[in-house]
């Protein structure tokens, strides 16, 4: 036992033991440390910060934030350093709509103009055209949309932005877009008009104190939910 | 001139007029550094007339003083956050740690910046410093090695924090440029780093009749290098929590959403490392069979203090915020850690130093002030950076720009 012991001073052997003793306790610590766990903490703090923004910009269930501009074919415009200018979907359309499957944007440099197509995004395997919102020649377009298009849907005023423009006529463009009180009446007025198309099947829609449904679109016209799209975001 | 006058405008004065910019630097902190400013900087300017002895008392007993074990021996392990980040991001591909990347280079360039400031002021005879480096080769010299890979370093760092630079001044075709260099960068700033966190270790293996035998290890070079990983790791959860609670202005609205979940991932690694770092110093024990050391006063209780204390516990602190969530908690953490890699190389470069000498003392006020003067600068420096340049968020012209252009080359 003595020379044993002597042996392991004599070539530092105890140095080794510990090498290898680190390794099992190392074991125990990665499972003390619970490894996988921390994706789902991550999402629901991601869903808790989104909630104060939606009471306060909540008009008629639909999220319209007072900081953007509105076209009446249901895409914003938001002005940024410069003349820069973010485009993308509003709540509504994104909810009318459903889930979106895919985006077709235009490549940099391309010239938008506003009130004509140029935009569009996929649903149910349909593409659906969309209004621009300003004039302006493309200089960046969302990287992270052609892989998780999804992101129009959970947050189509951040992350689910479509393009950004150098937008020199957004002061003229302006004009021509809702913004504040009159955003809001005119929201008002369009989901008047979707209530209008409501049939029994729609349900859950109409509550007024919570955010609408998604895909209303479906739920409404059923097989003609295409044309019931068209015509809310004016691309008939 | 015009459009001059409007960047400069938008770009320093951060869109305001400069009599109204003036107005606004009156703030209590703003007042506070002034004074230590005004203090220190013409004592920076004595020890440049009358010598290093007017006011560092660094001496042959004390090579280093409390001077470059803070500016050097402490500030280099501190500036470890960007090739920690590089590495994670580049080389591992760990891309969702990207909103984090740009301040944990810039971090490490202007701790790097800083640490050749003290250097600087330590060495004197700046016109002299292509000397050692350039006309007169000291190859067999780790502080050699140390000022090369220093000097490398800056450079490097610049390189890769550039490409903000030029969003900043709106340089598109000098941006793409850096942008296409970066990858070479970072393998180069990671060789580097490694050698040299670790060479800051070897300085010690010189002197090991000096060093309290508690410290001194073959293995320093592996110890300077592993706790510069985690002092790296934990200085970027600490800056972020900073930042992200003072100048939130400056940070993307989208990042507030994934911080946390960043935070956490950080503390986990940071964890890891704490924990393989443990056991390394227990090893150094083992190898020169201290052990009968550790229950000595002070120094086997100001050992058990720094392992146990500083590295253990904190280890533990990450492990148990991790598990719970809790993010305030981990970042409490950071600053155990952090506090816990200052006193290891104070420790190491100061008070371990020539530990069997009967009368030492470490605080000189002139000294001292110095250091708050260069540390004050540093800070107002950084937060210059901040406020202007894209660090915590995407520059608005230059969105998604990179990735269409790759896209479009295919």
């Amino acid at each position: 036992m003595q020379s044993l012991l002597d042996f392991i001073t004599y070539t530092q052997g105890i140095q080794y033991l510990i090498a290898v003793g680190f390794l099992l306790v190392f074991i125990l610590f990665w499972k003390f440390a619970k490894i996988g766990e921390l994706v789902t903490v991550q999402s629901e703090r991601e869903e808790r910060v989104s909630i104060p923004r939606l009471l306060e910009d909540l008009v008629g269930g639909f999220l319209l934030p007072k900081e953007y501009y509105y076209h009446q074919g249901h895409t914003w415009a938001k002005p940024e350093d410069g003349n820069i200018v973010a485009i993308g979907l509003d709540d509504f359309s994104q909810k009318l709509i459903g889930k979106i499957e895919g985006v077709k944007i235009p490549s940099v440099g391309t010239s938008l103009r506003q009130g004509e197509k140029g935009l569009s995004v996929m649903a149910n395997s349909t593409p659906i055209d969309l209004l621009a919102p300003v004039d302006g020649e493309v200089i960046a377009v969302n990287p992270v949309l052609q892989e998780t298009p999804g992101k129009i849907n959970r947050d189509p005023y951040g992350e689910g932005w479509l393009v950004k423009v150098r937008a020199p006529r957004f002061r003229a463009n302006r004009s021509g877009l809702f913004s504040g009180e009159l955003a809001k009446m005119w929201l008002d007025e369009v989901r008047g008009r979707l209530m209008t198309r409501l049939s029994p099947a729609l349900g859950t829609v109409a509550l007024d104190a919570g955010p609408a449904v998604s895909g209303i679109a479906e739920r409404v016209a059923g097989e003609k939910w295409n044309d019931l799209v068209k015509e809310f975001l004016m691309v008939e | 001139m015009n459009e001059v006058k409007a960047w400069v405008t938008e770009n320093i004065f951060l869109g305001l007029e400069l009599k109204e910019y003036l107005k606004r630097l009156i703030t209590p902190f703003n007042i506070g550094a002034t004074i230590i400013i005004i203090i220190g900087i013409p004592l920076i300017f004595i020890r440049y007339m009358y010598g290093l002895d007017a006011v560092i008392h660094g001496s042959n007993d004390q090579p280093f003083s409390l001077f470059l074990a803070w500016g050097l021996f402490t500030g280099v392990p501190l500036a470890a956050t960007g090739y920690v980040m590089a590495t994670a991001v580049y080389i591992f591909g760990l891309k969702e740690f990207k909103p984090l990347l740009r301040s944990a280079i810039m971090m490490g360039l202007v701790g790097y910046l800083f640490a050749v400031t003290f250097l600087l002021i330590d060495l004197g005879r700046p016109w002299r410093l292509p000397y050692p480096m350039v006309m007169s080769f000291g190859p067999a010299s780790v502080l050699f090695f140390v000022a090369w890979s220093v000097a490398l370093h800056v450079v490097l760092y610049l390189l890769e924090f550039s490409p903000a630079i030029f969003e900043w001044i709106n340089a598109k075709t000098l941006r793409s440029w850096s942008q296409l260099i970066i990858t070479g960068v970072v393998i180069f700033v990671v060789t580097l780093s490694t050698l040299h966190q670790s060479a800051l270790g070897s300085l010690f293996l010189l002197a090991p009749n000096k060093l309290h035998p508690l410290w001194f290890s073959p293995y320093l070079p592996v110890f300077f290098f592993v706790s510069s990983i985690y002092a790296g790791l934990s200085m970027i959860i600490l800056e972020s929590t900073l930042v992200y609670k003072f100048l939130p202005n400056r940070v993307d609205p989208q990042n507030y959403r994934i911080i946390e979940g960043l935070t956490l991932r950080l503390g986990k690694a940071t964890s890891f490392v704490m924990f393989a770092y443990f056991f390394l110093k227990i090893i150094g024990i083992a190898q020169g069979d201290h052990w009968d050391l550790l229950f000595t006063k002070p120094y086997g209780h100001l050992f058990l203090i720094e392992t146990i204390g500083f590295v253990l516990l904190p280890c533990f602190m990450y492990v148990t915020g991790v598990r719970t969530g809790d993010v305030r908690f981990v970042r409490l953490t950071s600053l155990v850690a952090v506090a816990g890699v200052i006193f290891n190389r104070l420790t190491v470069s100061l008070f371990a130093l020539n530990w069997q000498l009967p009368q030492r003392q470490f605080l000189h006020l002139k000294e001292f002030m110095v250091i708050l003067t260069v540390i004050t600068i540093e800070i107002l420096i950084y937060r210059w950076i901040i406020n202007r340049l894209p660090v915590h968020r995407t520059h608005p012209k230059f969105t998604g720009i990179a990735e269409n252009i790759k896209k479009e080359r295919g």
